[in-house]
């Protein structure tokens, strides 16, 4: 009995002394190696920085970012060895919360790991990420100019409570909704002036239709009006001032002088609806175009059968091509309700790019490392590669002309871009095409944010716009092909679908992001 | 001679049995047609240029994705790691499922019935992925081979079926025998009921080895070096960087849209040469092992 008594206190000693074993934390302390705050090398004896990071492209010669020769030249400068974790987006969603669970799986350093908003505060405030504040204020000039002179950049990065876990990546050119026309189905059909307006647009689509716009001998077998689901949606919305990046289906808000409005009730969206109604009956937009994949598209464009679409800007169709095939990239159309000419982008960044775990051993040399990132000269090869290597600048003119391998996609970096774009864009023009400047040049003019994707909710906002926004979102997109095919009409279901609208608490989302907004833009 | 007497016997058939006959073979037809057309058609598009236009025959016929993707290293690496799995794999589940079932199969077995239990707790509640990948994190087995062979290593219900099996396969009367011989418990077991088990053997190390073959998730989550990923993982890579690719030219994120395109529709005829290169060591095998799988759905059953 008393063996028995002393076996089982040994056996719970044990279990309690596992348990604390077990426990503690801790993290996040200085730095021991020495290291250089204003030069490079940033450290003199080598330190290995365990970097998690997304893959491009398994399809990409950018290949494995391990391998990729962005980090072999940021080694080679900072005397840093980097022992890179590389996954695809699939293998990183169903990774990076298990590697977040366990410190002495987490890396040093995080780039490009599709934190989201929620992902930042819960890491943050779980002791998982490193607070960045002082770091950045001591030993990151560049990403302070960055903030200083991108405000909406800052208040993506600062969370509720004004910390900042994580750091953006400035898009060099941000996404964008346009389209092209092709002239030659213009001068087929007579009509000498590029349409400016939707009006303009509609006219003009009618007069093609009856005639032999494609010049093959047979009338009608165009198509005039071409696209995905959602690239016409956000099209068409952009030529009544509807900003409308993403998300385009569901709930769109947009606002008009710092006034937020439910786009999908608004008197411009009804408008738009009844020339798209009319252009639908009349056969000039494509009766697949809810449907359609862009792979559909580009058939039918090589078809030589569409007249505006949005699938044109191929560097590899060359200028030669653009020339004889009449295809153009037109100033963005207005119309009678918007006079102002508009092309929806997305964010000029993407959010929580670059963070630092709260267990490295070495935070302020990470965060030397982060900064060194956001450099022009860093910038410059994670956007471009190495000149020489992965491109040559031409001396007759600022054209750079990229290696012509057909494995690496254009303006997709080897690492996300860290730097702003104006740093990149001033020294470099990646365009292998006129077209592809005209088209930035006219971004550069006319683009204008589509917010709604990139202002802040807090949880509570945005668990109730989730319990609201489905239905919502389903009606208003139900009716939206509704009405342009006709099977509700703008005449006698308008009021109703208004009703319904109001009735799914329309008015609730809209003060939901007035709030958000305001606070976003600092109103 | 015999299909000559019997279409001989159908042709003197009544004409209702020959409509009957007909319409059955039609039906049957129908369903081989659609079970076997998308096999069919993913051989085609991988001998094709492009998804689209892909019907009855390859459009534009190329080899050249079979070349990329068999000269491609990384393909016979995950060859390798898979046949080593699979096979290494299956040896350790056999080496440890079989002697567990034939323990829980003895009636003299003390706690047969608590050990039983424990096994079969675990059919039904399980920790979750979160502590077992700290487990294993803590075990120093992260980014090793030997954490594939482990994890998977016993199933539940093979141990119950492999038992079940045992209880009424192996009668005690041929222990009581071996026992009179002076023969072990282990002995035993090695040399008379292994060599009259050779049907669940077989059936186990079938359904062992096609798991482990297909398996991606425990590879997926504990393995970090490419060096070690199976063929089932560059098979999912390669489908999420369509995916991706398809997501960022929809947000109009990509200006090349042209080479992103050209680069999706490669990518989109190279998996479906995966599925091809990866899936014929099982298509090969499996005509040998087929009546194995049909005995196994029964062979754990109880009989009378």
């Amino acid at each position: 009995m008393k063996m028995k008594n002393i076996l089982a206190l040994s056996l719970a000693v044990l279990l309690l002394a596992s348990c604390l074993v077990g426990c503690g934390g801790g993290g996040g302390g200085k730095t021991d190696v020495k290291f250089n705050v204003d030069s490079l090398p940033i450290v003199d004896e080598p330190i290995t920085l365990r970097v998690l990071c997304q893959e491009v492209s398994a399809t990409s010669a950018a290949g494995s970012a391990a391998n990729a020769g962005y980090w072999k030249w940021l080694s080679e400068k900072t005397g840093i060895n980097f022992q890179i974790e590389a996954y695809s987006k699939d293998e990183l969603a169903n990774k990076l919360p298990l590697i977040m669970t366990n410190p002495k799986q987490m890396p040093d350093l995080f780039i490009g790991c599709n934190f989201d908003e929620t992902m930042v505060i819960g890491y943050g405030n779980g002791g998982q990420l490193l607070k960045l504040n002082d770091l950045i204020e001591e030993y990151c000039p560049n990403i302070q100019y960055m903030f200083d002179n991108n405000p909406t950049a800052l208040g993506a990065s600062v969370i509720y409570d004004g910390s900042i876990y994580a750091l953006p990546a400035m898009n060099s050119t941000p996404a964008k909704v346009t389209y092209s026309m092709n002239e030659r189905f213009l001068a087929n059909s007579g009509i000498t002036e590029t349409p400016k307006t939707l009006e303009a647009l509609r006219d003009a689509m009618l007069i093609m239709r009856d005639s032999d716009a494609n010049g093959n001998g047979t009338v009608g077998d165009e198509i005039l009006w071409c696209a995905e689901p959602s690239s016409f949606k956000r099209q068409a919305l952009s030529m009544v001032g509807i900003k409308c990046y993403w998300p385009w289906e569901g709930v769109i808000v947009d606002d008009k002088d710092d006034v937020v409005y439910f786009a999908p009730t608004s008197d411009e969206y009804k408008y738009l609806l009844g020339i798209l109604h009319e252009l639908y009956a009349a056969g000039c937009i494509d009766n697949e175009i809810f449907s359609q994949d862009y792979n559909s598209v580009v058939a039918k464009r090589d078809n030589d059968q569409l007249f505006m679409c949005s699938w044109v800007d191929d560097p590899e169709l060359g200028d030669a091509w653009m020339g004889t095939s009449g295809w153009t990239w037109p100033e963005p159309l207005t119309s009678a309700v918007h006079d102002t000419p508009i092309i929806s982008v997305g964010s000029d960044y993407q959010v929580a790019i670059g963070a630092v775990s709260k267990f490295t051993k070495y935070p302020e040399i990470c965060a030397l490392v982060l900064n060194f990132m956001y450099s022009k000269e860093a910038s410059i090869v994670s956007q471009f590669g190495l000149e020489g290597v992965d491109y040559t600048v031409k001396t007759e003119d600022p054209w750079v002309i990229k290696s012509t391998d057909p494995n690496i996609v254009l303006g997709y970096g080897v690492t996300p871009v860290l730097a702003p774009r104006w740093v990149t864009t001033d020294v470099l023009q990646p365009k292998a095409t006129a077209l592809g400047n005209l088209i930035e040049s006219n971004v550069q003019e006319y683009g204008t944010m589509g917010w709604q994707n990139y202002v802040h909710l807090t949880t509570a906002q945005a668990e109730r716009l989730a319990e609201l926004a489905t239905d919502l979102g389903r009606h208003c997109d139900d009716y939206w092909a509704g009405f342009i095919k006709g099977t509700y009409s703008l005449e006698t279901d308008w009021d109703a679908y208004v009703a319904a609208c109001k009735q799914m608490k329309c008015d609730e989302i809209v003060s939901i992001y007035q709030a958000a907004y305001n606070t976003f833009f600092g109103k | 001679m015999k299909a000559l007497k019997s279409f001989n016997r159908w042709k003197n058939d009544s004409l209702a049995n020959k409509l009957f006959d007909i319409a059955n073979y039609s039906v049957l037809f129908l369903a081989v047609a659609v079970c076997l057309y998308p096999l069919y058609y993913i051989v085609l598009v991988s001998f094709s240029s492009q998804v689209t236009g892909v019907v009855l025959l390859p459009v534009k016929p190329t080899l050249d994705p079979y070349k990329m993707i068999l000269g491609d290293s990384k393909i016979w690496i995950g060859y390798g790691n898979t046949i080593f799995y699979a096979g290494v794999g299956t040896l350790a589940n056999l080496a440890v499922t079989l002697p567990c079932a034939y323990a829980l199969s003895r009636k003299d077995f003390v706690g047969r019935g608590l050990v039983t239990g424990f096994i079969m707790v675990t059919m039904f509640i399980s920790g979750g992925l979160v502590p077992s990948y700290l487990n294993i994190s803590n075990l120093g087995l992260i980014n090793t081979r030997l954490v594939i062979i482990l994890v998977g290593l016993t199933s539940a219900y093979n141990i119950v079926v492999s038992r079940t099996f045992f209880a009424s396969t192996i009668p005690s009367e041929l222990l009581e025998a071996a026992k009179i011989d002076g023969c072990g418990n282990f002995n035993f077991f090695v040399r008379v009921v292994l060599p009259l088990s050779k049907p669940i053997m077989a059936v186990m190390a079938l359904y062992f080895g096609v798991a482990r073959w297909n398996s991606y998730f425990t590879e997926m989550i504990y393995l970090n070096d490419i060096d070690k990923y199976p063929l089932t993982l560059f098979l999912r890579r390669l489908l999420s960087s369509i995916d991706e690719l398809q997501a960022l030219i929809m947000q109009g994120m990509i200006d090349d849209v042209g080479g992103a395109l050209a680069s999706m529709q490669l990518a989109t005829v190279m998996q479906y040469v995966l599925i091809v290169v990866s899936t014929v060591p099982m298509m090969i095998v499996y005509p040998f092992m087929q009546k194995y799988f049909a005995k196994g759905v029964m062979i754990g059953s109880v009989k009378g």
